[in-house]
């Protein structure tokens, strides 16, 4: 092999153990129980409440991932203008800690009917929308600590994966190998698998599905010792956090293989640092280490990619490539600093805003259909031709 | 009944049945005497006809003008009038009045020919017995006869001060009404409190002659020490409006003690009526004052400059007879009208004389000589009538002139209750027009509201102002009562016998000016109401969700959820009483329901707003839906 290989495996014996949903139970509970103490003393009941807007988003520098800032706000039960959804965090949370109870895994929408009811005595609706009920979802997740995969909240999934992988779910060992054609579709609660054994050298994640199923049918991941996995466009949050536990769980290096565009690097940067609006859960679902192997707006030309091949920018995606090297207005620091401080990408988002030109994985087979498994990608590996 | 018979049979019958009873064809045989089937002009025709009318004759024959129009309105007017002559003798001698009114039903009827219907018809009205007895200072025996029986006879019709009748008619007009419908004769019992008896007198008015004829005369026992007792048969149609009457009476009237009993129908149910009096306090008696300058008519002038006989100058005979005139002011006067001062009142030009007192700056009329209802006695006067309003106040202005007449103007109102929702015009569920009660010398004007200043007036203010819904130029939509008072010495009726006054500016700018501060009164409550109702909505938010939250936090920790109810509730009443005591905030007063005014169980009552600090505009204010959604 052309990469230098470290066999990753563990003894079975050394495995992380499973998140118990009890524990996230027993968490929940425990912030209410200080509620209740708040209440038994007179005291006002207040639930303090970190604020998730983008200007409370921040770049932890050590951990180089996005991540909520130190604002807090009071949701008071004795104000007017709060009470509403201070009853709506409270019969949310019941909600959750009942599910909880029995072990049951439903889904935000499952949440929102169970606790949608009309007040007694009123005709007043606990929720007048879906939309209510999943920001006071947000808001208990912030609140707790505990994300909603922990909580055992279930969220729609498309990630598939495929590899020399072993995973065990309710007792079930599954050979992520012997798919076939097929894949293993991660699913939302993807902590509640466990990794029994990786034989790969990396991960390859990859944007597009398209590209994913060619890759798949070629065996890619066989020849080349490695995970691939994709989010299907814009990444879910189980994937994500299935690529940042083969990262941290079995020391992986991650890749990202994008097109060449300001979307998919931005893609690529949910992979590394998470996103504004789901920053709060950075800590469990960025993976900082992970790589972007391309396309790169160079590659373009290191591989002769046809001036015909290639396709126009639109307004969306210029403005895209600005905003990733914008600097907040209030703090002055660059909204995106693992953009904007790497001398690499800004050279790659300046040739893309000069040139104005985009261009899609699938400009590769330009040069034959697998160019981009027998060429590119052992290429681009082996010369380290990526950006940390 | 028989108007309405749809069978046209039984209808002509009636009619035929009808004319020949002859009760209203009386004054029509008589209006067409036959004519001589002589040669002569018409001018001597016409001269022959003709003859001095006397004033009991044309009351008669106009007895509408006087207000006793049909018998809807006699029955009305007929107990005015005694009423008022009942008031005003207790005010003359100075003691509490106690007044009886009882109103019976008899068998005997009294039919009239109507055009209320198309082709005509027969309606049959009850004659009823009226008996008003009250505890004033009685008649003289020698000046009974001629004080009930002869038209224009009183004490009142020469004085120029406030009280109640004023062209002295209204009792001769009732006798005349009640002997022309019923046929029988006025019974009236006094005592003055020097004689050791009672003297009772039956009589009817010799319209003729404008004088009495005496039927019988007798002394007997009386069960006051002093007082008079009138007893009247007239043919009457009952209505509401004769209870309304007597409880707007006792609303000007808070020192009177009024029952009244009624029987509306032959041998029903007696019905009784009893206003106790709201205080023991005797209105100041209004004092007699001379006639302004400019209060005069050019003939009324002319009449009493002949009939003067006891001044030798005009000069003289301007400083006697009239008030706010002195020397220097009566030769200015005469100087202006060119007379000499030393000239014979009998060489004043009317006209000029009245001309120049226009142009000079004469004083206005004292105003101290009027007797108002007074703004405390007012007021509890409407909480007597209106036990359950929410809100009661009043205001007055200080007395003013119009013409040379003092008058004065005092309002008041009462807000919500259901007694005040009982005299208000429902519009539709939940909305209620205001009602007016107009009174005019503290004696209540029923009918005529359209035509009334004093009702027009109400109905220019923008109550939208104080936050009383209103159509334009209309009546206010709130569950209202206004009252609206005028005394004067002379309240300028529109027309006699009318229940309404007539527009002049003076009276119409104080009537304004007194239901402005009346509004700003109203205004205020409803603010404080506002607020407190705007309070409520806030409890019942929060009891509202408390209860969701025990329970949710009942389920997470295990806790009674009864408990945490309470404690939650109490969190809420904590925060209040914190910000409480930072501001001072208005005393919050135990509120029905916004939309329905119930009476509440146990509430303060609130009059007045003295004792409630100005309104701190809210930072915010929501409503319910606002605060929900």
């Amino acid at each position: 092999m052309i990469f230098p290989l470290v066999r990753n495996k563990k003894p079975e014996q050394n495995l992380r153990p499973l998140e118990s949903f009890d524990d996230s139970a027993k968490k929940l509970r425990q912030i209410f129980m200080n509620l209740a103490s708040d209440i038994a003393a007179s005291r006002p009941p207040v639930l303090r409440i970190p604020v998730r807007t983008a200007s409370n988003t921040v770049y932890d520098e050590q951990r180089r991932i996005l991540t909520l800032g130190e604002r807090v706000s009071e949701r008071r039960f004795n104000d007017i203008s709060e009470v509403r959804s201070f009853m709506q965090t409270l019969l949310l949370a019941r909600g959750i800690y009942e599910a909880l109870q029995h072990d049951d895994h439903p889904t935000i929408r499952d949440l929102y009917y169970y606790t949608l009811h009309t007040i007694e005595g009123t005709n007043i609706e606990t929720f007048n929308s879906q939309d209510e009920s999943n920001n006071i979802f947000q808001d208990i997740e912030v609140m707790t600590g505990l994300l909603r995969e922990q909580m055992g909240v279930v969220a729609e999934s498309r990630g598939a994966l495929v590899g020399e992988i072993v995973l065990e779910s309710k007792g079930n060992k599954i050979d992520c190998s012997k798919f076939g054609i097929g894949a293993f579709n991660i699913p939302s609660l993807c902590d509640q698998i466990q990794i029994v054994s990786v034989d790969a050298d990396y991960v390859l994640v990859v944007e597009k599905d398209a590209i994913f199923q060619r890759l798949n049918d070629y065996e890619f991941w066989r020849r080349n010792k490695c995970v691939l996995i994709t989010g299907k466009g814009q990444a879910d949050r189980a994937t994500r956090r299935m690529v940042r536990r083969l990262n941290e769980e079995w020391g992986l290096p991650v890749y990202v293989l994008t097109d060449a565009d300001p979307f998919g690097w931005y893609i690529y940067s949910t992979y590394r640092a998470g996103s504004i609006s789901l920053s709060y859960e950075s800590f469990r679902l960025a993976c900082p280490e992970a790589k972007f192997l391309g396309l790169t707006m160079t590659d373009l030309d290191k591989y002769e990619v046809p001036k015909d091949h290639l396709i126009k920018a639109n307004e969306m995606d210029i403005k895209r490539a600005k905003e990733l090297l914008v600097r907040d207005p209030k703090t002055k620091k660059p909204r995106y600093p693992w953009f904007y401080d790497s001398k690499r990408w800004r050279q790659e988002i300046h040739l893309f805003l000069e040139r104005r030109v985009k261009a899609e994985i699938e400009a590769k087979s330009s040069k034959g259909f697998r160019f981009l498994s027998d060429v590119y990608l052992p290429e681009k590996l082996a010369s380290k031709d990526w950006i940390a | 009944m028989v108007e309405k018979a749809p069978d046209t049979g039984t209808q002509s019958k009636a009619q035929k049945k009808a004319r020949p009873s002859g009760k209203t064809g009386r004054t029509k045989q008589k209006s067409a005497k036959p004519v001589h089937k002589e040669l002569l002009t018409a001018a001597e025709l016409e001269a022959r006809k003709m003859r001095a009318v006397n004033p009991a004759q044309y009351y008669r024959q106009n007895l509408g003008q006087l207000g006793f129009g049909d018998p809807e309105h006699a029955l009305v007017q007929t107990i005015k009038e005694l009423m008022d002559n009942s008031l005003d003798a207790c005010e003359a001698m100075g003691v509490l009045p106690e007044v009886t009114v009882e109103l019976t039903a008899t068998t005997k009827k009294y039919e009239v020919v109507t055009n209320k219907t198309k082709d005509g018809g027969v309606r049959t009205f009850p004659v009823f017995r009226l008996v008003v007895e009250d505890n004033g200072c009685g008649v003289l025996r020698g000046k009974v006869a001629k004080c009930f029986g002869s038209v224009l006879y009183g004490s009142k019709f020469f004085s120029f001060k406030q009280s109640r009748g004023q062209q002295g008619l209204g009792v001769h007009a009732a006798i005349i009404y009640a002997q022309l419908t019923s046929l029988e004769p006025a019974v009236i019992t006094t005592k003055t409190e020097s004689d050791p008896k009672a003297y009772r007198v039956v009589l009817k008015i010799d319209t003729e002659k404008n004088s009495p004829v005496i039927v019988s005369s007798e002394e007997v026992e009386f069960s006051r020490e002093h007082g008079t007792r009138v007893e009247l048969m007239i043919a009457g149609d009952y209505t509401q409006k004769v209870e309304s009457f007597i409880k707007e009476l006792s609303l000007a009237n808070p020192h009177a003690d009024l029952k009244f009993t009624v029987v509306a129908q032959p041998g029903g149910e007696p019905k009784l009526l009893h206003f106790r009096r709201a205080n023991e306090i005797l209105p100041p008696a209004p004092k007699e004052i001379k006639p302004h300058l400019l209060s005069m008519e050019p003939g009324a002038l002319l009449e009493m400059r002949s009939n003067d006989t006891c001044c030798t100058t005009a000069k003289q005979f301007l400083v006697r007879h009239f008030v706010r005139i002195s020397e220097a002011k009566a030769e200015e006067l005469l100087k202006a009208s060119g007379l000499k001062p030393s000239s014979s009142p009998k060489e004043i030009d009317v006209e000029a004389l009245l001309k120049a007192a226009r142009e000079c700056d004469l004083m206005r009329p004292p105003l101290d000589v009027l007797s108002p209802i007074g703004e405390d006695a007012l007021r509890q006067s409407i909480r007597r009538i209106y036990p359950d309003a929410e809100f009661i106040c009043t205001a007055s202005r200080d007395p003013w002139s119009y013409r040379g007449v003092p008058f004065q103007i005092e309002v008041g109102s009462a807000y919500g209750g259901q007694s005040v929702i009982e005299d208000c015009e429902r519009v539709k569920e939940g909305v209620f027009k205001s009602r007016v009660i107009r009174l005019a010398n503290k004696c209540p004007l029923i009918y005529d509201s359209k035509d009334c200043l004093l009702y027009k007036v109400v109905k220019e203010i923008n109550w939208r102002n104080y936050k009383l819904p209103q159509d334009e130029g209309n009546l206010p939509m709130a569950p209202l009562v206004i009252i609206v008072s005028l005394v004067s010495t002379k309240v300028p009726y529109s027309v006699p016998g009318k229940f309404a006054v007539a527009y002049h500016e003076e009276i119409r700018e104080q009537l304004r000016l007194a239901l402005q501060s009346l509004g700003r009164l109203i205004q205020g409550y409803i603010s404080r109401r506002q607020r407190q109702e705007h309070e409520q909505h806030r409890q019942s938010i929060f009891q509202i969700y408390a209860k969701e939250v025990a329970r949710d936090i009942s389920v997470l920790t295990g806790g009674d959820q009864a408990v945490i109810y309470s404690k939650l509730i109490e969190s809420i009443k904590s925060k209040q009483k914190a910000k409480a005591s930072k501001k001072p905030e208005a005393q919050p007063l135990p509120m029905p329901a916004p939309d329905v005014f119930p009476i509440p169980p146990e509430k303060k009552m609130v009059e007045g707003i003295a004792e409630i600090p100005p309104p701190k505009p809210k930072k915010q204010q929501f409503t319910l839906e606002e605060y929900l959604r």
